[in-house]
């Protein structure tokens, strides 16, 4: 991949040097290998995708890119630093959106600036530029409850670009909403990534999902997980839905295919939709 | 949410789209009649039941002194509330109760979230408390009453040790159930541990708070009434057993209405409370 050597933030935002991630199962007195010697780099300004098959790991890789998991080996560095535990660069869009049910839109999407010690009114204030720009403009007191879940994924999502992270990190974020839902929410996402223009690192295990969103998208082999292919997604933007409509973007897709499953990405014969 | 509509969408109950109402609540106009309903057959039945009893009383079938007709016991409660014995009585076991709670509640919820926080201390406090809350309070009485005397304290430790036990289980064990996600949300976004336990451990904790102050308070409630009816000089508990002992019958059930009606009061104040702080809960 990146000349070999590079070790300032030169134009990278996350760069992961052979990550192994091992698992203990005390129970069973044995380990489970989750990641194995991952090497890869998020350009800044770039969106890059992992995807994989369930359990490949790609979900262990973002929290340790997140700081959740301190226990790994090899090095992660975001903009030339070592990570070591959570920081005030990264944010993480969750896969479930994990809102405070007892704060409103506004409280919650305002919620990270807080915990980065921003006063609470402040806080507010600026959340209010977020929930304008993720479309939820007149539901600010409107309680968790009381949102659909796409909505709930707008406030997950805005609490974490509210922070102004350099790295942004989301886990499957879409996985858990309907089809509809879910393709409004994607085409949602590149609108509001060419306005930031957050450099992000997006988890997925839909392949025209990661090669509709991303510049770059890294597919990673089942258990143990391990880089097999890195595709760079040449799509012009700005995409729309209709993007995925086209013959070249199938064609990215069947690409992506043929790197998992050699012979299953023909466009004559499209695998099934994996949900 | 609103993209999801059920099956079999006809008939009249389902006159109201849920898509249609965001804010789901209580008060909906289908509800109304039924509610009226309900009220009207528990009156009926109530009312029923005390003609009954007036009945019984009049004709003989049971002996007054066992079983007093309403209209004696209204007149009682009359002549209590007028020489003002039963303001009196009433006002001594809710100081007794009151003072005891807010005491309860001083120490009981610090010492819950801090146990459901902090799995050191709960292994500290575990083995104590479970060796308390298994054994009724009451039993301590009469260890107390040889302690502090028979008065006002001895009730106030009574209801302070059973309310602490109540409140210190259902806050422990809330706050230790405290959902994961909304942990790893303060966590991922690096915030340190003195904000996490302001915006997520207390917050989230609150519903239990509620929870644990009405079983506190029924159960207060009884070791008060308890206490004076083993030892006391004045109270609701004396009450039932000085007139018991005088075969006063009426003025027996005079207290323990009263009683039955501040129970009551108090369970329907902390529900609606507990309505209120778990409204931006999912309705189940």
């Amino acid at each position: 991949m990146a000349a070999a050597g590079v070790t300032s933030d030169n134009g990278i935002a996350l760069r992961v040097e052979n990550l192994s991630i091992t698992y203990a199962l005390p129970r069973l007195a044995s380990r489970i290998h989750a990641v194995n010697s991952v090497s890869f780099e998020v350009p800044t300004g770039s969106f890059v995708s992992l995807v994989g098959p369930s359990g490949c790991g790609k979900t262990s890789i973002l929290n340790t890119v997140a700081g959740l998991l301190p226990g790994f080996a090899g090095r992660v560095a975001v903009h030339g630093r070592a990570i070591s535990g959570p920081g005030r660069d990264r944010a993480l869009v969750f896969q479930q959106a994990a809102l405070l049910p007892w704060r409103t839109v506004l409280g919650n999407v305002a919620y990270g600036l807080e915990c980065h010690r921003v006063a609470s009114a402040e806080a507010r204030r600026r959340a209010q530029e977020f929930i304008e720009l993720v479309a939820l403009a007149g539901f600010e007191h409107h309680y968790p409850h009381e949102l659909s879940g796409g909505m709930q994924q707008r406030v997950n999502l805005a609490r974490a670009l509210a922070v102004e992270p350099s790295l942004l990190l989301m886990d499957e974020p879409f996985a858990a909403l309907d089809a509809q839902t879910r393709e409004a929410m994607q085409g949602e996402l590149t609108r509001i990534w060419s306005i930031r223009r957050s450099t992000v690192l997006f988890i997925t295990h839909q392949i025209d999902e990661a090669v509709y969103l991303s510049d770059r998208v890294v597919v990673l082999s089942a258990r143990p997980g391990r880089i097999k292919a890195v595709v760079d997604v040449t799509l012009p933007r700005p995409r729309s839905l209709a993007t995925k409509r086209t013959d070249r973007f199938l064609e990215v897709v069947g690409q992506v295919w043929d790197l998992i499953e050699p012979g299953s990405g023909t466009p004559q014969n499209q695998p099934p939709r994996d949900h | 949410m609103s993209q999801t509509t059920g099956a079999g969408t006809t008939g009249a109950d389902v006159a109201i789209d849920p898509a249609s109402v965001p804010i789901a609540d209580a008060g909906s106009p289908a509800a109304r009649p039924r509610r009226w309903g309900r009220a009207t057959l528990g009156l009926v039945s109530v009312l029923a039941g005390l003609l009954l009893w007036e009945i019984a009383g009049a004709r003989g079938w049971v002996n007054r002194i066992i079983l007093s007709p309403p209209h004696e016991v209204a007149l009682a409660g009359l002549e209590l509330a007028r020489s003002g014995d039963l303001a009196r009585h009433v006002g001594i076991s809710l100081r007794e109760l009151g003072v005891g709670l807010a005491l309860a509640a001083l120490v009981g919820v610090p010492v819950g979230v801090l146990a459901g926080w902090s799995r050191r201390f709960s292994w500290i406090l575990r083995p104590l408390t479970a060796v308390f809350y298994a054994t009724p309070v009451i039993v301590f009485a009469p260890l107390i009453v040889a302690w502090l005397g028979i008065g006002f304290w001895d009730k106030v430790l009574l209801v302070f040790l059973e309310g602490f036990f109540q409140l210190f289980v259902t806050v422990s064990a809330g706050v230790g159930a405290l959902n994961d996600a909304w942990l790893r949300v303060a966590i991922a976004f690096a915030a340190r541990p003195g904000f996490t336990f302001r915006s997520v451990v207390l917050p989230g904790s609150v519903p239990y708070i509620v929870a644990g102050a009405r079983l506190a308070t029924g159960r207060g409630l009884v070791t008060v009434v308890v206490a004076e009816l083993l030892a006391s000089t004045a109270g609701l508990g004396w009450m039932v057993a000085y007139y018991g002992q005088n075969f006063k019958t009426a003025y027996v059930f005079v207290a323990l209405v009263v009683t039955a009606a501040l129970g009551m009061l108090g369970d329907a104040g902390l529900r609606r409370l507990e309505r209120q702080v778990e409204r931006w809960r999912p309705p189940a």
